[in-house]
């Protein structure tokens, strides 16, 4: 099962998406109020997706996704924004590889597409990754054959 | 400077709760009704009523916030102030009839430089505060006065008052009084926001036993005569 953390300073924000994961998929959703805490979860377990909110009281959505990258680089990051901050995070985009940022009030529906395509998109690339390592290993002993055929005729 | 989009961003996070949950809470309503056997029982029927009328309430707040979004990129024009005050009573008449009489004691005002629906929000949100601070039957008392360059609005309630202590965080996003089912503590950030978005302030005077006093004042529109 796919393991989502969510932040936001708000509750209501943090109990309306850990519903919505909860009732339309079967994705495991994790929420924390505070973003100092959720990085201290993130040191302990691993998780797919993360969510954060931009604007918080005492780390900013960014900064908070940058160190989580850090603890987590292979976790997918999504930024939610409000009105005022839709700027920084286009900024962010660039600066520290958010896969999508979703304004608020976002839409269930595409918010579930978002998160469902980025969560297949991360599998995709943990097999392709998986792939080529298996691709490299049977390069190597393919290539240990070769050398033993060369040794065994010459 | 301008306190519109930091107003907007504030109501944007309920704003997104409640459309989210009323998403969830209409499609569980759907899918609970489609499972119901021909002959749902007397709990089934009382349960989907509750879902129903949650989701009635859910539509009204979500509009009603929609409101105050849509009046933030209104235009300011020269507004009356007495006729946001009898606009916003006209639509509380149902609160208040039978049970709150509301005395009227306006003054020779001028206008102000304002957003007339932002305006009606506050009036609507300060009143229906006071009405709901008296229990039973009570008054609400709307004086108008100018005072020099301002305009000051005076709404006072015949209610228990408020305490220091709730005075001091009236005002605080998310603080409320009523309990979770009944409010999320928005009304009187959006008013406070709003009047200082119009470069005015609220002030609250009361005294324990003696009602509640809701003071807005309002810079007086440049040249605008008085609408008496």
């Amino acid at each position: 099962m796919s393991k989502i953390l969510i932040v936001d300073d708000e509750e209501m924000v943090t109990t309306s998406l850990r519903n919505l994961f909860r009732l339309r998929t079967d994705y495991e959703a994790i929420t924390f109020t505070s973003p100092e805490e959720a990085l201290r979860s993130a040191e302990r377990h691993m998780y797919d997706l993360v969510i954060s909110d931009y604007l918080m009281p005492d780390i900013d959505g960014i900064t908070f996704l940058s160190r989580f990258k850090e603890a987590q680089p292979y976790a997918i990051r999504i930024l939610l924004t409000g009105y005022a901050d839709k700027e920084s995070a286009i900024r962010a985009i660039n600066e520290i590889g958010l896969y999508q940022y979703v304004e608020k009030p976002w839409d269930n529906d595409a918010l579930l597409m978002i998160v469902k395509n980025a969560i297949e998109k991360a599998a995709l690339l943990r097999t392709l990754e998986q792939k080529i390592l298996e691709l490299r290993a049977a390069q190597g002993s393919l290539k240990e054959f070769q050398n033993e055929l060369i040794r065994a005729f010459i | 400077m301008s306190k519109a989009p930091e107003l907007v961003h504030e109501l944007r996070t309920p704003l997104a709760a409640i459309r989210s949950n009323h998403d969830i809470l209409e499609k569980a309503f759907q899918s609970l009704r489609a499972h119901l056997g021909t002959n749902p029982g007397d709990e089934t029927l009382n349960l989907l009523a509750i879902v129903e009328e949650s989701l009635r309430i859910s539509r009204l707040a979500r509009e009603r916030l929609e409101a105050v979004i849509r009046s933030v990129r209104e235009e300011r024009r020269q507004t009356n102030l007495h006729d946001a005050i009898e606009s916003a009573l006209a639509l509380l008449g149902h609160e208040l009839k039978g049970r709150i009489r509301i005395v009227k004691d306006f003054g020779d005002i001028t206008a102000v430089d304002a957003r007339p629906d932002q305006l009606h929000q506050v009036f609507m949100n300060i009143i229906l505060n006071s009405a709901q601070a008296i229990q039973g039957t009570g008054e609400i008392r709307i004086t108008t006065r100018q005072d020099g360059p301002m305009v000051r609005i005076m709404i006072s309630d015949s209610g228990p008052g408020i305490s220091p202590e709730i005075r001091d965080r009236i005002f605080d996003h998310g603080f409320t009084t009523k309990g979770a089912q009944s409010g999320m503590g928005l009304g009187l950030v959006i008013c406070h926001k709003i009047i200082e978005d119009h470069a005015g302030h609220i002030e609250v005077h009361s005294d324990i036993g003696k009602g509640a006093t809701f003071t807005v004042v309002l810079p007086a529109a440049p040249g605008a005569e008085k609408e008496g």
